[in-house]
């Protein structure tokens, strides 16, 4: 008897299924042959006829081949009228979830290529939610309106106020429905636990009615708590639930606040948000307008207001600046060049982050695009492998509209999956962002995955479904039903029109990684210029600690205290230098006021050079290592507060003032404190960066604290090791002087440093990770593509290398292919990153937005990538079986 | 009765599936023995090869109309017998609905006197 396995496996063309169900399938046919063998032979007829009987059974083995490819790929041939409404939408919802569990390889890829990108997006989505767009939980949150001023020569938008500012604006306007100020300071809570600093907004009265805000637990401030004999507080709620557990009988209780007594009215609601340092207690005060405030203080408030209703910001604006013009005019000495901005609230708390999240959902939404591109162009791939399933239910009559209804039935299935799955990514990816964020970024505690942003995810979904879905079903149904009976079961999908649709998915895909590679690039290169900025001292190796003395110690003892404690430290074993500053570096905003130099006419209101301020003990320069430049450094003999007041100044002041003199015994005029008396200049030191590492150089005047005897004042040590290794000395020590004493924000300087760079290291951390999504993305999109195009191409290849062309020859066409592909793409992306790259200008430090470096290094990165992606499949094409290659079908 | 528009392609590929699912009906059977059925009980009218069964087969199982499963006997090659599930049975009674009727309207029509025969 025949071999009849042998028989059929040796006739039939391959089918390109799983080895085991071609096995199955051969194993069937030849079990028919045999048993028709078996039958003629049983009827007499002799081997040869009934060889020839077995054998009519299958008289065409290539149509046979495909009449079985069909008919394991697509059940689904039956063009019978889809049911009516939902009835036919579930039968494509059901036939859709057939295929994606028979191609698990194909679905996965897609599901997770969507997925990252789906919750890339929704993740900082919920960022951009919570921080940006949710409206505050005011009540009527757009009316709200902070209110500061300008100095624009002096290139000041949003400057502290002064409080006789602030009273003439609550007089004289007619735009705001109340006006509030509110004023930051520490103050140590003494009761019952350890001492801890706290910090204090003082606002007057109406300030929760102009926010539009009432507490939870008690009540909020009356006009009677602004008495100077009143002494009344709110408490915030982490303060409240941390502090006093919760107890709401702490109503009407007092507590002691660096040895005053307040009594506690109310709880503030645990959304409650205010402007600047989330505050520990609310006290309230007030501004006695008979005080001459313009004489006794420099600005130093910050104000909120809210709009009368049907009163614009603009409108508000107007009028707001019209008085600051009345008021430069009738107080030249203390307001010319000074205006008025308002901003509204919302704005405010997003500030500065605002624009980096704006930057980053954009990033996000490339990294989509290119996701799209290539599902898009593996369903496109898949379309092609279906063109004779789609060519058959043409001719049986199927319409056009049910055929693409069933694909893009298929295509959202397929993104619903990934945005599932992006979902539960991105609520790690959102943990991921709270712990790593910059601390300050406002509202970032509350992002989360709630029905807003769900709603965005859906919509995300299905607009990616609909977007790489619709390309692939249209060129799938499109072009005539014969071509897709004939070519080979490629149809228009597989065709020539397919692979330029592909080509073209690679070179956006490839464009638009790059976009995000050079913006990935550019702040890399920002950051580590930063990095590598001098600070203008040794920052290694120094701990900072802030300490605040209780109550309203008098000078004397003020001076007295931090010069036994700089004493006392300097003692511990393994401190090599210890001193104190007033707003000490990375620390946030200091002091700056106006100046001038002594002997010179006073420069006109409004036209005064102002110079930063800073208070320090003896040895601060020392233990910084700050450059003496020239003169000397503050003695103890400077830090009476007696006989002529000393000053050190910095290299920007001496450029700017003395720029062909030298300046040491020169004096100066400083609006700083009460004495009238100018400084002299004893010493020159090195500038020093205080704000960040892209600021650049600012004049500079130290005093001795003596002359500006401040109450709190941060430690600067510097240890011979591990800073860290030291604090339970240095607080021992602390102790010893005062058992009861706060201390904060001990850090070394290291970690200001760092926080000055969080949002940089952030932002560049986030979009270097979706830069390298696309271009994973990307790669696989290219390889992808080859891969395709060498299986498309397989009997051809396998006919050149026939005749005798070499495999290098065979090689160098198909690299020459996708190459030019990527090249392509990497042109389209450099003109695109050009345009693109200037929303970063803001967050470049050292470089532009168009330095060509960047641009070069990636694109040289970029087509290295896209060679290797290329040339894996066109090295394995080189290698193909002639014979096998020239069977394929 | 809905409209039905006559397509030669398509009646003939829903009466195939229509008969090889009506012999599935009392009991499974493996391949041969369908296209043997098929041959003797249209009076040799109808032939299903193996070229055209075996697609057909295979295209029932992935709709879930049929199930198949190998089956074993001692001295004898292994066969893949097919039986016909729930979704089978509620496909045949439709599709032998749509029939009924439309021969009765083609008799209507031609008057070829069928159900006289």
């Amino acid at each position: 008897m025949p071999d009849w396995k042998q028989y059929v496996a040796t006739r039939l063309p391959a089918l390109g299924l799983r080895p085991e169900r071609e096995c199955q399938i051969v194993e069937e046919l030849a079990a028919q042959l045999e048993s028709t063998w078996q039958e003629a032979r049983a009827a007499g007829a002799g081997e040869q006829e009934a060889l020839e009987r077995a054998a009519s059974q299958i008289p065409d083995w290539q149509a046979l081949a495909r009449d079985l490819r069909d008919a394991e790929a697509a059940p689904y041939l039956d063009p019978a009228p889809a049911p009516p409404g939902f009835a036919g939408f579930w039968n494509d919802i059901r036939f859709a979830s057939r295929l994606m569990v028979r191609a698990p390889g194909f679905s996965a890829t897609a599901v997770v290529t969507i997925a990252l990108a789906v919750g890339a997006c929704t993740a900082i989505y919920s960022v951009l939610e919570a921080v940006v767009l949710r409206s505050l939980d005011y009540k009527n949150p757009n009316e709200l309106v902070m209110v500061w001023e300008t100095n624009l020569p002096r290139g000041r938008t949003e400057n502290v106020i002064s409080p006789a500012n602030f009273l003439d604006w609550k007089a004289r306007n007619h735009v705001f429905a109340g006006m509030s100020f509110l004023g930051q300071t520490r103050r140590s809570l003494l009761d019952a636990g350890d001492p801890t600093e706290l910090t204090v907004q003082f606002v007057n009265a109406g300030f929760l009615d102009v926010i539009g805000t009432q507490p939870i637990l008690g009540r909020g401030f009356r006009a009677d708590d602004e008495h100077p004999d009143q002494h009344t507080v709110l408490l915030a709620h982490p303060l409240w639930q941390s502090r006093f557990q919760g107890d709401p009988r702490i109503i009407g209780r007092t507590i002691n606040l660096s040895g005053t007594l307040y009594t506690v009215a109310g709880v503030l609601p645990a959304n409650f948000r205010s402007v600047g340092t989330p505050p520990d207690i609310l006290e309230c005060a007030s501004l006695d307008p008979a005080n001459d405030y313009r004489k006794r203080s420099g600005r130093y408030m910050r104000a909120v207001a809210r709009l009368l209703p049907g009163i614009s910001i603009e409108r508000a604006q107007q009028e707001m600046s019209a008085i600051a013009a009345r008021l430069e005019v009738e107080y030249p000495e203390f307001d010319k060049g000074w205006g008025v901005n308002l901003v509204p609230l919302r704005l405010q708390f997003s500030g500065s982050v605002r624009s980096s999240l704006l930057i980053l959902m954009g990033a996000t939404f490339l990294v989509l695009l290119i996701a799209c591109a290539n599902v898009a162009g593996l369903l496109l791939a898949r379309a092609a492998a279906r063109a004779r399933e789609m060519a058959i239910r043409a001719s049986l009559g199927a319409p056009r509209s049910r055929v693409i209804r069933q694909l893009l039935t298929e295509s959202l299935l397929l993104a619903g999956a990934g945005g599932v799955l992006g979902c539960f990514l991105a609520f790690g990816a959102l943990q991921a962002i709270r712990d790593f964020a910059p601390r300050d970024v406002p509202r970032l505690d509350t992002a989360a995955l709630n029905p807003a942003v769900l709603l965005f995810a859906l919509a995300l979904t299905v607009g990616t479904g609909i977007l790489f879905g619709l390309v692939p079903a249209l060129a799938a149904v499109r072009g005539s039903t014969t071509r897709g009976l004939k070519e080979g079961g490629r149809g228009l999908a597989g065709g020539r029109h397919g692979n330029r649709l592909r080509g073209a998915f690679v070179i956006a895909e490839t464009a638009l990684a790059l976009v995000l590679l050079v913006g990935a690039g550019l702040l890399l290169r920002t950051l580590s210029f930063l990095a590598a900025q001098p600070p203008g001292f040794d920052s290694s190796n120094l701990l900072t600690l802030g300490v605040s003395l209780p109550g309203r110690p008098d000078d004397a003892r003020v001076v007295a205290f931090f010069r036994e404690l700089n004493d006392r430290i300097r003692q511990v074993p393994g401190v090599e230098a210890a001193s104190s500053i007033v707003w000490p570096p990375f620390s946030g905003p200091g002091a700056a006021t106006g100046f001038w130099v002594d002997g010179r006419p006073k420069p006109p209101a409004g036209e005064v050079p102002v110079t930063d301020v800073r208070i320090v003990q003896t040895g601060y320069f020392e233990t910084l290592r700050i450059p003496l430049q020239r003169g000397r450094l503050f003695r103890e003999e400077d830090q009476t507060g007696k006989g002529v007041c000393r000053f050190i100044v910095s290299e920007a002041l001496v450029r700017a003032m003395f720029p062909q003199e030298d300046p040491l015994g020169k004096r100066l005029h400083v609006e700083m404190g009460g004495r009238k008396v100018p400084g002299e200049i004893i010493g020159v030191v090195g500038d020093v960066k205080f704000d960040s590492l892209s600021q650049s150089a600012r004049p500079m005047v130290y005093y001795p604290h003596a002359e500006l005897p401040a109450s709190s004042m941060t430690l600067v040590v510097r240890t011979r090791s591990d800073p860290h290794l030291l604090t339970q000395s240095l607080l021992a020590v602390i102790r010893q002087m005062d058992p009861r004493q706060p201390v904060s924000d001990i850090r070394t300087m290291e970690d200001w440093i760092g926080r000055s760079l969080a949002e940089t290291r952030f932002q560049t951390a986030l979009l270097s990770l979706f830069a390298a999504v696309a271009l994973v993305l990307a790669v696989i999109g290219i390889y992808g593509l080859m891969a395709y195009s060498v299986s498309q191409r397989t009997q051809e290849i396998g006919i050149r290398l026939t005749l005798g062309a070499l495999p290098r020859d065979v090689i160098l066409g198909l690299l020459r292919r996708g190459m030019l592909l990527a090249s392509l793409g990497v042109l389209v992306g450099l003109t695109g990153a050009l345009a693109v790259s200037r929303v970063l200008n803001k967050q470049l430090y050292g470089v532009t937005a168009a330095d060509p470096l960047t641009y070069a290094f990636v694109a040289v990165i970029l087509l290295t990538v896209a060679l290797m992606a290329v040339y894996f499949p066109a090295r394995r094409a080189a290698r193909f079986d002639t014979l096998a290659a020239l069977r394929y079908e | 009765m809905a409209k039905m528009d006559v397509d030669s392609g398509a009646l003939q590929k829903s009466s195939a599936e229509m008969i090889v699912l009506s012999l599935l009906e009392a009991r499974a059977r493996h391949g041969y023995e369908i296209a043997k059925l098929i041959e003797a009980r249209s009076d040799q009218k109808l032939q299903f090869h193996v070229a055209s069964l075996y697609p057909l087969l295979y295209r029932l199982e992935r709709k879930g109309w049929v199930e198949g499963r190998w089956v074993e006997k001692a001295g004898e090659r292994r066969r893949r017998f097919y039986q016909i599930t729930p979704a089978g049975r509620k496909a045949l009674r439709a599709q032998r609905k749509v029939w009924r009727e439309m021969i009765a309207a083609i008799d209507r029509l031609a008057q070829f006197g069928v159900g006289n025969a």
